[in-house]
């Protein structure tokens, strides 16, 4: 498996956490992700975004075309995102949210249970099933 | 602190492994690697590397004094390399220039608590920092990029 968990980028504050929109500091971040991941991916991959406005927007500056998953909404556990990939051949881009995405990671890679710090507009590139290698991690501050 | 552990560059085979001297793709490796480092560390930082001359040489990349350090040598424990370090009291950023598998389980230890070594490929690096949030130390990843990425 090859899967790339990307927190979508800085967001306005909002009662409707689902309604909440990227802020002009989070479309730079997803515009210069997206740029990277470009430079970077194959030619073919699969983009699986969370339902929330704010994924969905980060999704969008990556890839017009993005396949929204219920499953991935704020609170997703680890076990539904692992799931949610291994629905699809290939590389598969996650967008969603933290804690969930830190979870999946450190599921992936470590086989625990743990709280692991990914930051707004950041990847986690990671391949292989159980101890998953991290290929790279990177923020939208360090491109 | 911010802590980089930044894995040797290729290096060509010779008898004495302390020797073994950079490829020039794994010159072409370091040069890309402290391009992007240099652009993103503080104008100080303090940079250690393993006594092994190819360390030494991916170390010269970033054109700073290099405190060479025996404990860093190939076969180092996780806890020499996070004591070289100075991990986390430290202050600023500290780049430690060492091998594998050394390195891949001073981080399984320090991000993971786990004791597998993680995988660094040749020329490779890991941005970590650490901080208190809610009263609970954690460890950030901040980047980790190799150079087939740069």
């Amino acid at each position: 498996m090859e899967l790339i968990l990307w927190r979508h980028a800085d967001a306005e504050d909002g009662a409707d956490d689902m309604a909440r929109r990227l802020t002009r500091k989070g479309e730079k971040q997803a515009a210069a992700m997206a740029k990277w991941l470009r430079a970077h991916l194959p030619k073919d991959y699969t983009v699986l975004a969370s339902p929330a406005a704010r994924a969905q927007e980060t999704a969008a500056a990556l890839s017009s075309k993005v396949i929204t998953e219920k499953a991935l909404a704020p609170g997703a556990s680890a076990a539904a995102i692992i799931k949610a990939a291994q629905r699809h051949e290939g590389l598969v881009i996650i967008v969603g949210h933290q804690p969930d995405l830190g979870h999946a990671a450190a599921q992936l890679v470590a086989g625990a249970r743990a709280d692991w710090s990914i930051r707004k507009g950041a990847i986690w590139w990671l391949s292989g099933e159980a101890s998953a290698r991290i290929e790279a991690v990177v923020s939208p501050d360090m491109l | 602190m911010d802590l980089i552990l930044w894995r040797n560059g290729e290096a060509e085979e010779h008898e004495d492994d302390l020797r073994r001297r950079l490829s020039t793709k794994g010159r072409k490796q370091v040069a890309r690697a402290a391009e992007w480092l240099l652009l993103r560390l503080p104008a100080r930082f303090t940079l250690i590397a393993s006594p092994a001359l190819r360390a030494h040489q991916t170390a010269q990349a970033l054109g700073t004094p290099i405190k060479v350090e025996q404990s860093l040598a190939p076969g180092a424990a996780p806890q020499a390399i996070i004591a070289a370090a100075g991990w986390p009291e430290a202050k600023g950023a500290v780049v430690v220039v060492a091998h594998q598998p050394d390195l891949g389980r001073a981080l399984a230890q320090l991000v993971a608590g786990g004791q597998n070594p993680w995988s660094i490929k040749k020329g490779a690096f890991w941005w970590i920092s650490n901080r208190v949030r809610d009263g609970d130390a954690q460890v950030v990843v901040r980047a980790v990029v190799s150079p087939d990425l740069l």
